[in-house]
């Protein structure tokens, strides 16, 4: 059964003119949500490809539906280009049951505005002691599994996931964190979290947990997605894993590709964020790994949080930072121009990568698949500002700053969900 | 100088200009009319004797209007955000609000919300400016020129705003710093703000003044020391580990018999009580800086 889920609509019929990641300019004939048509067309200065996936949202529904919902986040990707995105489960109540999960699924099937799945907690109420009903949870439409916002502590139970989720086809998202190593930490243990004092939340507590879990994944033979890496000991350890041929994809987000513990700083709690802003050697780790593939997926980890959570001491703010507004421009801006990545390496970790590793449908150019597609202006610059966000929340590392490139359309699942 | 949060904010400049203004008022023995008609807010979220009690007195000696805050009995009990309180206490128009709180980031966050000038009274493990200010002033009371002297920092660092502080300010005059202690108390990364680190307490033999940080009985429960005993048998500073000449301070309250042995913090090479008198000059220097700067420092009250 699909895992993606949107509400009701008819499909659109269209024709979206511009210019692909390889040169040629293409107008592209959507009918009836379907591409009929690839034909050639006069130079554009707008770029066309497929749809951007994002593995990693917090939609905060069921619990915090003053930060997000599922209309208002579902509009916040369309707006970012996305033509899919997965939420994650910790919510409140956790979406630990068929139960939660099937209401989720109602409440996307009326207001998801962009196809959103859902995935489902790996443990009961996220407290890393019991298995969830893994198989009915995927029979009900989990679209994968994770305990995202804490790590799977215990190895044993770990393994047991790695076993049993077998019988569901669907992957395990962890978020790799040994809490006995991060314990009450906030940034990242270095030159900068030595001098401002903060408990310091190392690198080591991300990569043991990665190693662990890349050799449980060996012995159990099983795949494994790895959640938002942000340090070069974690990509080390992928690399590894991957020349010893361990099925393992991997995520990371905008603000650990562009920003480094410099910028926490500011002491700005918009820099908050778990895992921490780390080195620039992370930094440039991880760029390289999104270059050559090793990491194959930008997620967003899009974590609203509300005004009043936010505007206090950066030591008693909550973790995370919204993203999907903003991904593409933030990383055109600071990958892309900066000559790091390139473009077409950009728009396919922004989409094929992370449908691939989730096993969700690749969004696709070509005659005869549905319509999901994202046109881009890379020329317009435009400025971040509290008031111009679709998010509930507007908790974005990028306040105030301007960037470079704008999505100008978005069609997602042969609807046009986007027109700025 | 707009607002006192970091040592970081400030340059030699600043620190040469205060120490000065503090030396001038050392030995006010009168109320100075600086800061008459002034109103200066003590915010205190944390407990504390001899910051409060000293800027109190300072803004007192410069004729301004003081509204003490604690945490404790206040809307702060009835779960007020620290913004709602500061947006609350503004209009009342204070000139300066001096804060200490818990929380790394909170004097940032008051000044954002007010006009006032703020001074950081301590956020956390972060900062502790008047207290590394006042510290300078007691070396240089007793030693003289701070260029090329050097400072041995002893204890806990990891959790010591103190520290942080400090050694960013000896790094200002010009002096060298070691920090000393148990390593799993000198935070990775810490020499890069210009001081070198060393875990034998024979380190803090070449150093003319040792400065000795408090030791505390929470630090037992996450397994950063052993014990206290054994902590105070390794790098408890001892007569046996200073020679004469040797000055020795403390930012208080000291804990006699584990990080400093009583005879030393009583001995005549202790700087101690010296810092806290130095801590109402400087504190009086840094709302002077703040609030007055325009004003001659010793304008007499007669006078005005």
């Amino acid at each position: 059964m699909s895992t993606l889920f949107c509400r009701n609509g008819r499909s659109d019929s269209l024709v979206l003119e511009g210019r692909l990641a390889g040169g040629e300019c293409v107008a592209v004939t959507v009918t009836d949500g379907v591409i009929a048509a690839l034909a050639p067309a006069a130079a554009t200065a707008h770029v066309l490809a497929p749809a951007f996936v994002d593995p990693h949202v917090h939609l905060r529904s069921p619990g915090r539906e003053d930060e997000e919902t599922i209309a208002s986040g579902t509009a916040a990707a369309a707006a970012g280009g996305y033509c899919a995105i997965l939420a994650m489960p910790n919510t409140d109540p956790v979406v630990d049951s068929a139960t939660v999960l099937g209401s989720l699924v109602e409440t996307a099937r009326r207001d998801a505005v962009i196809p959103t799945g859902f995935m489902a907690a790996i443990s009961k109420r996220l407290d890393g002691e019991e298995l969830t009903e893994m198989g009915e949870l995927a029979d009900a439409g989990a679209a994968a599994f994770t305990d995202d916002g804490r790590p799977v502590t215990s190895a044993g139970l770990m393994r047991r996931a790695l076993q049993y989720g077998a019988v569901t086809g669907r992957t395990l998202a962890l978020h790799c964190e040994e809490p006995t190593l991060s314990r009450d930490g906030q940034v990242h243990e270095g030159a900068v979290a030595a001098e401002l004092g903060f408990a310091p939340y190392p690198s080591l507590a991300e990569s043991a947990m990665v190693e662990r879990d890349l050799s449980l994944a060996a012995y159990e033979a099983r795949p494994l997605h790895l959640m938002h890496l942000s340090a070069k000991e974690s990509v080390a350890a992928l690399r590894h894993a991957h020349e010893r041929g361990i099925e393992a994809t991997a995520e990371v987000t905008p603000h650990h590709l562009v920003l480094t513990d410099e910028a926490v700083r500011s002491l700005d709690p918009n820099v908050k964020m778990n895992p921490p802003l780390r080195a620039e050697d992370d930094r440039q780790a991880l760029i390289e790994a999104l270059r050559d593939g090793t990491i194959a997926c930008v997620a967003t980890d899009h974590a609203p949080h509300s005004r009043e959570e936010k505007e206090t001491p950066f030591e008693a703010a909550p973790f995370g930072v919204i993203g999907l507004e903003t991904s593409f421009a933030a990383l055109y801006t600071h990958l892309v121009q900066t000559g790091l990545v390139p473009l077409e390496t950009l728009l396919e970790r922004m989409s094929g990568g992370p449908a691939r590793a989730l096993g969700l449908p690749e969004p696709k150019l070509e005659v005869g698949a549905r319509a999901n597609l994202v046109l881009l202006d890379l020329e317009r610059e435009w400025t971040v500002t509290e008031s111009g966000f679709r998010s509930r929340s507007a908790n974005s590392w990028l306040l105030g700053r301007t960037l470079r490139g704008a999505v100008l359309k978005t069609v997602a699942d042969g609807r046009l969900v986007h027109a700025a | 100088m707009r607002h006192l949060l970091s040592i970081a904010d400030l340059t030699r400049d600043d620190v040469e200009r205060i120490l000065e203004t503090a030396e001038a008022l050392q030995d006010v023995d009168e109320k100075l009319p600086a800061l008459r008609g002034k109103l200066v807010l003590s915010l205190f979220f944390e407990s504390s004797t001899r910051t409060s009690s000293s800027f109190e007195l300072a803004a007192k000696r410069l004729s301004a209007d003081v509204m003490s805050l604690k945490a404790a009995g206040s809307s702060v009990d009835k779960g007020e955000s620290l913004k709602d309180t500061v947006l609350t206490l503004a209009q009342y128009d204070p000139q300066a609000i001096v804060v200490r709180h818990p929380q790394i980031g909170a004097p940032l966050l008051v000044a954002r919300h007010s006009n006032a000038a703020v001074v950081n009274a301590g956020d956390g493990k972060h900062q502790h400016p008047t207290q590394a200010l006042l510290d300078l002033f007691t070396m240089r009371q007793a030693l003289g020129v701070l260029d090329g002297r050097h400072v041995a920092i002893v204890g806990d660092v990891l959790h010591s705003r103190v520290a942080r502080s400090l050694i960013q300010a000896l790094a200002l005059v010009g002096a060298n710093t070691t920090l000393v202690g148990p390593p799993t108390l000198l935070p990775r990364g810490i020499e890069a703000m210009g001081c070198e680190t060393a875990s034998e307490i024979g380190a803090i033999a070449a150093a003319d003044v040792v400065y000795v940080l408090r030791m505390q009985r929470e630090r037992m429960e996450s397994a950063f020391v052993p014990s206290l005993r054994e902590y105070a048998a390794r790098w408890g500073v001892t007569p046996e580990r200073v020679r004469p000449g040797q000055k020795v301070m403390h930012p208080g309250p000291i804990n006699r018999g584990v990080e400093i042995d009583g005879r030393v913090a009583d001995s005549t090479d202790s700087l101690i009580l010296e810092q806290v008198r130095a801590g109402l000059a400087v504190r009086m220097a840094v709302l002077h800086d703040l609030l007055a700067s325009d004003s001659p420092v010793r304008e007499r009250a007669a006078v005005a």
